[in-house]
C-alpha cells in the first residue's frame, strides 16, 4: 500500500468493520438501558389524577351522569332527527330519535359517525385570505357591502336545504340585492324526481312512500332501505310488513332491478341484474303488463302508452314482467313502484303512473316540495359554472359542498372559482375548493351549530347547539345574513328571532321549550295533495325516450359511507366495511364475474376507465350479482387536496362524471392496466357457507310446510359442564339477543353504532389487511347460488356469550368469566395477552390489541379522545376484547333499578348500541326473564337457530332464519 | 503443606452461601411484602391541596353535612365535587378576604377550576359507583374513614381489589341504616349480627363479585 494515500475503511462490506445495523454490543447497551428504564418508569411517578370541578355547576346538570338533548343532522338538505348523548358537555354518541319521523330511533352509520367529525383534529381553525390569516370583521366589510349593481354579480352556491330560517334569509338577500342568483347544488342528489313528477302531474311534487301499508314493492334502481332521505323510516316500515311472524303467516314481497347489489337488493325476492339504463325497460314492460290486465284503472289512453313503451318494454321476458305485474295488481291499493334517485325523470314518471294504476292513494303521499325553492331567482350549476366563464359574477359566496372537487368535472369549477374576483368558501375543511377561493372560512360542525330544518315529509326540527365551538367558524345562516345586511350575527339569536316572527302570536317560549325536547315540531309536516297524472307531457317525453345504448355502462354513485367525498376524513366511516363488498379504506370499479372474465381482469387488478375522453384507472372488484355490461364507481374517494385519513384514499370518480350524465353513461372503454396489484383491504375473504347450517333460509312455502326445519340447530344439548349459576327463576336477569336475518340489510349502522358506544379504535388499511380489524361486531355476508345472480344473506356475528362458552375454558388467568345474568365477561386488565380464547372461539368473534392503536394510527390521536365513552376501559396492547352486550349499560340500568327499591328491569329498559341503532329494528335484546319482550317472542318462533349449535356452546345471541317469499309464478 | 485457605474461610463459605439464598429469596419477597405496605398505595398519606381546605372544621365546627357539597352521592357514580360558586356561597360573607381563600376567589372570578388532588385514586378500570353503595347502607366512613378528624384528607382504607371483595362476599358486616349514611361516628360492626342481616334483607343487598361489576 502506498503509504501517501489516505486510509479509508471499507464501508459496509460483510465482516469488515463495523456492520451497518445494530451491533451486539450496541444491542446488550441498549437491552440494559431499557431495562434500567422500565424499572425506573415504576418508581417516583406519583402524578396524582386532579379533580376538576365546575366553577359555576350548570342547571340539570350532574357531572357523570350523561345528559341526551335533541338535535337534526342534515345530509342534501333533508334532515334526520337525533338525540345526542352529552357526557359531561362532550357529545359522545347519536342516538337516534324516536318522535322523529325520519329515525322513529334509528340511526344510519353516517349520523352515528358524525360525532367523530366534530372533534377531527383536521378541522380548520381560522378564516384564511388568500391563505393568510384574517379576520371576520374584513371578511363582513367584503360580504356586508353595498352593491351599486344590485347583486348582478352576486351568487350563491350551497346545498340544497328545507331550512325555513336559510330560506327566510335568503329571501332578505335576496330583496337586498334582487339581482343575486342562488345554485342550490348536491353532488349525492339528482333533480330526477321532481323533474319526473313534473312530467307525471304537471308540478314538481314529493313522493313519499309510506311501507307501513305496502305488501308488494317494486323497486327499481332503489336502495330505499339504506339510501337516501328517509330510508331509515322506510327501513322500519318495511320490515314490518316483512317479518314472519309465524308459519303461514303473511309477509311483504320485494322486487328489484338493480346493476350492483345493495342492501335493498340483497333482501329481495326476486333480483333482477340490469344495467341502470335498462331499469326503464323494466318498469315499461311491467307497465305494459299492467294496463292489459282487466280492474286496472288507466288514467293515460291505452294506445299512446303501449307505443310510447313498446320499444323499451319488448326487451323483457314477458313472462317474468308479467307475473310481477299480476302480482302488483292483485295487490293494487298495498303495492307501489319505487325508482330511485338516479333514474331518469321519465322512469320516475311512468313508476308514478305504475302507482296510479296501483291505486297507490294511501301508499305513496305526494307533497310539495321540501326543499327551499327561489324560482326564477334560482339558477343550475352549469348555468352558474357559463356565468363565470363569461365573466358575469364577480362575487361567488360558496356556503359548504366542495364544489371544487364534487362537481362534474365538465363544468371545471376548481378552474372557474379561481376567475372570479371575490370568492368566498364556508366549508368543513382546508379542502380543494379553499384552495382555489379567496377566502376560507371553517365551518361549524352541525353539533355545534343553531339553526332549523326539514325532513323528507316537511316535518320541521330544529338544530341545537351541544357544545361551544371548538374553533372560530361560521355558519351558512350566518353568513347569508352578514351578506343581508347584519354586521355581528348568531345563528341562534337569528333562529329565535326567526321563529318568534314566525309563531306571532303563540308563547314564543314554551314552543322553543318543547320543540327543543321532542326534537321537532309538532304537525308540521306537509299534507299531502291529491294530483292526477296529466297524460299529455308524460306520454310524449316516454315516446320521446330512446331506448339504452348498447355497450358497457358506468354508474356513479355515491358511497355508502363517505357519501359525496363530505365524511372522507372520518376514519370511523373509512374503516366500516361498505356492505356487501365489506370493502373498507378504498372505493373499486364493481364489475359482474362475467365481465370481468371477458376482460381478463381478477379482482385488485388495475384498470384504466374511460369514458368520453376522461379515464380514471381504478382497482377492480369482482361483484356477485352485478348487472353484466355495467361497472359501479362510487363517488367520495381521490380527493386531490385531502386531509391526512383521506389522503391517497381510492380514486376519484367525479372524473368521469358530466353535468348531464351525472348518474353514468353507456361507453365505458375499460383496459387492463399490468403492473402491481391494488391491494383491497376487505374485512370477508370466504363467502360461502360451504353447506354448513351457519345462516339457515327458506321460503314461506317451504316454512309453512316444514316450520321446524331449524330443528336440528336448536335445543337443549347433552353437556358434562354444569349448569349456568343464577339461571333459575328469581335469579338476576338472563340478557339474551335475537336476530332475525329476515330483515337484516346488512347496512353496518350496528357496526358504527357499537364502535361509537365501546371506544373502539380505528387501524387503518394496513392493519385491515393483516386482519386486525377491531369492530366487535361484524356483519357476515353469504352467497348462496351462482355468482352471477347469487342469494345474499347477511348475518351480523358478534359475541354470542355462549352459556358453555370455549373461551373461558382456556384462559389461563381467568380473564374471561361468565357472569351470573349470563354475559361472557371479558376483564381487561386480568388479560396478559396469551390468545387461546381467541384460538378457540368458534365464532371468531374476539379482538386482539396488537398494538397501542391509540399510539399505532394518528386517526385514533388528539381530539377525538374527547368523544370516547367514559364508562367503557379505553384498552391497551397486549389486551383481548370482544362485544359485551353493552355491559356499561347494563349495570347502569341494574344500579338504578337497585337503587328504585330493588324493582326488576323492565321490558325494554335497556338495550345494546346496536339493537338501538339497527334501521330494521332485527336486533332484540332483552333479558329472558321478560318472556313478553319481542327477543323472547322472537325466540319461541320456529325458525330460531343457534349458530354452530352442533358445538353445544348454547349461545345467548339466536337467530332467526331468513325466510323469502318468491312469486310462486316465477320458477 | 499449609492449608491453602485459613480456616475462617469455611465460615466465609457458609456466610456467603447463605447471604446469596438470603438475598435471592428477599429479592423475591421484599417486593411481594412492599406491595402489601400501605406505603405503595400511599394510604395515610395526607394529600396537599391546592386550598387548604379542613374537612375538621367544616363538619363539626359549622355542622355542615356532607351531602351538601358531595351533591351527587345519592344519584351519581361519582359524590362530586363542590363546583366553585358553592364555596363562595359561603365565603363571600364570611372570610371574604381571607389568604388562605385567595385561590378560591381567583378559581371563581376567573372561570378557572380548582385543581384538587385526587386522595382516593382507582385505576382506570375499575367503576366504582359511590350512588349504590350509599343507597345500600355503606356510609361514608366505611370507606373514607373518619374524614371528620381529618386536617387534610388522606387516604384511609387500602381500596385494594382483595379490601373490596372482603366487603363484597360479605356486605352484611358493613351495612347500617340509612339514616346513619352520613354518620362518622357510626360503627356498623358494633351492631348485632341480628340487626345486620336484617338490614340486609330490608335493602336487598347481596353478595356481588361478577367481574363486569367494577370493569367494563
Amino acid at each position: 500500500m502506498n503509504d501517501d494515500e489516505p486510509f479509508e475503511p471499507a464501508e459496509g462490506r460483510p465482516g469488515d468493520g463495523e456492520p451497518d445495523g445494530i451491533t451486539r454490543r450496541a444491542m446488550l447497551e441498549l437491552c440494559g438501558a431499557s431495562v434500567a428504564l422500565a424499572a425506573a418508569t415504576g418508581c417516583g411517578q406519583n402524578k396524582r389524577d386532579k379533580l376538576l370541578p365546575y366553577t359555576v355547576n350548570p342547571p340539570d346538570l350532574t357531572p357523570g351522569i350523561p345528559l341526551r338533548f335533541t338535535t337534526s343532522l342534515s345530509l342534501d338538505g333533508y334532515a334526520t332527527g337525533v338525540l345526542v348523548r352529552v357526557n359531561d358537555g362532550r357529545p359522545s354518541k347519536i342516538e337516534g330519535n324516536p318522535e322523529h319521523p325520519a329515525s322513529l330511533g334509528a340511526t344510519g352509520a353516517m349520523e352515528e359517525a358524525s360525532v367523530l367529525g366534530l372533534y377531527d383534529p383536521q378541522r380548520p381553525r381560522a378564516i384564511l385570505h388568500r391563505r393568510a390569516p384574517a379576520a371576520w370583521p374584513a371578511l363582513t366589510r367584503v360580504l356586508g357591502q353595498d352593491r351599486p349593481d344590485r347583486g348582478a354579480g352576486l351568487r350563491f352556491l350551497l346545498e340544497p336545504t328545507g331550512s325555513p330560517l336559510l330560506g327566510a334569509l335568503l329571501d332578505r338577500v335576496l330583496r337586498r340585492f334582487p339581482a343575486a342568483r342562488v345554485t342550490f347544488h348536491a353532488a349525492a342528489r339528482s333533480d330526477s324526481g321532481s323533474l319526473g313528477a313534473g312530467l307525471a302531474f304537471g308540478r314538481p311534487l314529493q313522493a313519499v312512500h309510506d311501507l307501513r301499508k305496502t305488501d308488494v314493492i317494486l323497486a327499481l334502481d332503489a336502495d330505499f332501505l339504506a339510501s337516501g332521505p328517509f330510508h331509515l323510516r322506510h327501513a322500519q316500515h318495511f320490515a314490518g310488513r316483512r317479518r314472519i311472524a309465524a308459519p303461514g303467516a303473511p309477509m311483504s314481497r320485494l322486487y328489484v332491478a338493480e346493476a350492483a347489489l345493495s342492501p335493498t337488493g340483497s333482501l329481495a325476492d326476486h333480483r333482477l341484474q340490469r344495467r341502470p339504463g335498462d331499469v326503464h325497460g323494466v318498469l315499461a314492460a311491467v307497465a305494459v303488463e299492467l294496463a292489459g290486465l282487466p280492474d286496472v284503472a288507466l288514467p293515460v289512453p291505452k294506445e299512446a302508452l303501449l307505443a310510447a313503451l313498446a320499444p323499451h318494454a319488448a326487451r323483457e321476458d314477458r313472462p317474468l314482467v308479467g307475473a310481477i305485474a299480476r302480482d302488483l295488481a292483485r295487490h293494487a291499493g298495498s303495492a307501489s313502484v319505487i325508482v330511485g334517485e338516479w333514474q331518469p325523470p321519465e322512469t320516475h314518471a311512468l313508476g308514478h303512473l305504475c302507482n296510479a294504476m296501483l291505486r297507490s292513494e294511501s301508499t305513496v303521499d305526494l307533497l310539495s316540495p321540501t326543499l327551499v325553492s327561489l324560482g326564477a331567482q334560482e339558477q343550475d350549476l352549469a348555468a352558474l359554472a357559463r356565468e363565470i366563464d363569461a365573466g358575469g359574477v364577480d362575487t361567488l359566496v360558496i356556503l359548504e359542498g366542495n364544489p371544487a372537487y364534487a362537481a362534474p368535472a365538465d363544468l371545471d369549477l376548481e378552474r372557474l372559482i379561481t376567475r372570479v374576483a371575490t370568492s368566498v368558501y364556508l366549508g368543513s375543511y382546508d379542502d380543494e375548493t379553499a384552495a382555489v377561493s379567496q377566502w376560507f372560512i371553517p365551518a361549524r360542525h352541525p353539533l355545534e351549530s343553531w339553526g332549523d330544518a326539514r325532513a323528507y315529509d316537511g316535518t320541521i326540527s330544529l338544530i341545537q347547539a351541544l357544545i361551544e365551538p371548538l374553533h372560530e367558524g361560521s355558519s351558512p345562516a350566518e353568513m347569508l345574513a352578514v351578506v343581508a345586511g347584519d354586521a355581528h350575527p348568531e345563528a341562534r339569536l337569528l333562529l329565535r328571532a326567526h321563529w318568534q316572527d314566525r309563531l306571532k302570536d303563540r308563547d314564543f317560549e314554551a314552543f322553543w321549550r318543547d320543540t327543543l325536547k321532542l326534537g321537532v315540531v309538532t304537525g308540521s309536516s306537509s299534507p299531502a295533495v291529491t294530483a292526477p297524472i296529466v297524460p299529455g307531457a308524460l306520454l310524449s317525453a316516454l315516446a320521446a325516450k330512446a331506448p339504452p345504448a348498447a355497450g358497457i355502462e358506468v354508474a356513479l354513485r355515491p358511497d355508502s359511507r363517505v357519501h359525496d367525498g363530505r365524511f372522507a376524513n372520518n376514519a370511523w366511516l373509512q374503516e366500516l366495511p361498505r356492505p356487501l363488498t365489506k370493502l373498507t379504506w378504498d372505493n373499486a370499479a364493481l364489475m359482474s364475474p362475467a365481465l370481468a372474465a371477458r376482460l381478463g381482469v381478477t379482482d385488485e387488478d388495475r384498470v384504466r376507465l374511460s369514458l368520453g375522453g376522461r379515464s380514471v384507472e381504478a382497482p377492480a372488484l369482482i361483484a356477485p350479482g352485478h348487472a353484466d355490461e355495467a361497472v359501479t364507481l362510487h363517488l367520495g374517494y381521490g380527493r386531490r387536496r385531502a386531509e391526512p385519513v383521506a389522503r391517497g384514499v381510492g380514486f376519484d370518480a367525479y372524473r368521469l362524471r358530466t353535468w348531464t350524465a351525472r348518474s353514468g353513461a353507456v361507453g365505458l372503454e375499460i383496459t387492463r392496466l399490468g403492473g402491481a396489484k391494488h391491494p383491497l383491504a376487505r374485512t370477508q375473504m370466504h363467502w360461502s357457507t360451504e353447506g354448513r347450517p351457519l345462516a339457515l333460509r327458506a321460503t314461506a312455502a317451504e316454512y309453512q310446510k316444514n316450520p321446524d326445519f331449524t330443528a336440528e340447530q336448536r335445543g337443549p344439548l347433552p353437556s358434562l359442564m354444569p349448569p349456568l349459576p343464577g339461571s333459575g327463576a328469581g335469579g338476576p336477569p338472563q340478557w339474551a339477543m335475537t336476530i332475525d336475518l329476515s330483515i337484516c340489510t346488512g347496512c353496518g349502522a350496528c357496526e358504527q353504532a357499537c364502535q361509537a358506544e365501546n371506544n373502539i379504535f380505528v387501524v387503518g388499511k394496513e392493519g385491515i389487511l393483516k386482519s386486525r380489524e377491531m369492530h366487535w361486531l361484524r356483519i357476515d355476508t353469504y352467497y348462496e347460488g351462482p355468482s352471477e345472480a347469487p342469494r345474499v344473506i347477511h348475518e351480523p356475528m358478534l359475541c354470542q356469550h355462549c352459556e358453555r362458552a370455549p373461551c373461558e375454558y382456556v384462559c389461563p388467568v381467568n380473564a374471561t368469566v361468565h357472569s351470573p345474568d349470563g354475559l361472557n365477561e371479558m376483564i381487561y386488565n386480568r388479560c396478559v395477552g396469551t390468545r387461546f380464547c381467541s384460538n378457540n372461539c368458534p365464532y371468531k368473534v374476539r379482538r386482539f390489541n396488537w398494538f397501542d392503536w391509540e399510539d399505532h394510527v394518528p386517526a385514533n390521536q388528539g381530539l377525538v379522545r374527547l368523544q370516547r365513552n367514559p364508562e367503557v376501559t379505553v384498552r391497551q396492547r397486549g389486551v383481548m376484547e370482544k362485544c359485551t352486550f353493552c355491559v356499561q349499560r347494563l349495570r347502569a340500568t341494574e344500579l338504578g333499578a337497585r337503587i328504585e327499591g330493588n324493582r326488576p328491569i323492565r321490558e325494554g329498559e335497556v338495550t345494546t348500541a346496536c339493537a338501538q341503532a339497527c334501521p330494521t329494528r332485527a336486533i332484540q335484546f332483552d333479558s329472558l326473564s321478560n318472556p313478553g319482550s319481542a327477543m323472547a317472542r322472537w325466540r319461541r318462533e320456529p325458525r330460531n337457530f343457534a349458530v354452530l349449535h352442533e358445538l353445544g356452546t348454547q349461545p345467548r345471541v339466536n337467530y332467526l332464519a331468513r325466510i323469502d317469499n318468491p312469486n310462486p309464478e316465477i320458477g | 503443606m499449609a492449608a491453602l485457605f485459613p480456616r475462617w474461610s469455611n465460615t466465609a463459605v457458609r456466610v456467603a452461601v447463605i447471604a446469596a439464598l438470603g438475598g435471592g429469596a428477599a429479592a423475591v419477597t421484599a417486593p411481594m411484602i412492599w406491595v402489601r405496605t400501605p406505603w405503595v398505595r400511599h394510604q395515610n398519606e395526607p394529600i396537599d391541596q391546592p386550598v387548604q381546605f379542613d374537612h375538621r372544621h367544616h363538619t363539626q365546627d359549622d355542622g355542615i353535612h356532607c351531602v351538601y357539597c358531595h351533591t351527587s352521592v345519592y344519584k351519581a357514580g361519582n359524590a362530586g365535587i363542590p363546583s366553585t360558586d358553592k364555596c363562595m356561597g359561603c365565603h363571600s360573607q364570611i372570610w371574604p378576604r381571607s389568604p388562605m381563600l385567595d385561590p378560591v376567589r381567583r378559581a371563581y372570578f376567573s372561570g378557572t377550576p380548582i385543581p384538587w388532588n385526587k386522595v382516593h385514586d382507582l385505576p382506570d378500570f375499575v367503576y366504582f359507583n359511590h350512588a349504590i353503595h350509599v343507597n345500600k347502607g355503606v356510609g361514608c366512613s366505611t370507606c373514607h374513614g373518619r374524614i371528620d378528624t381529618m386536617p387534610q384528607v388522606y387516604q384511609a382504607a387500602p381500596l385494594t381489589m382483595g379490601w373490596c371483595l372482603n366487603c363484597h362476599r360479605r356486605p352484611e358486616a358493613h351495612l347500617r341504616p340509612l339514616s346513619e349514611i352520613t354518620n362518622m361516628r357510626f360503627e356498623p360492626e358494633a351492631q348485632p349480627e341480628s340487626v345486620r342481616a336484617a338490614l340486609a334483607a330490608e335493602l336487598g343487598v347481596r353478595s356481588n363479585l361478577d367481574c363486569s361489576a367494577c370493569h367494563r
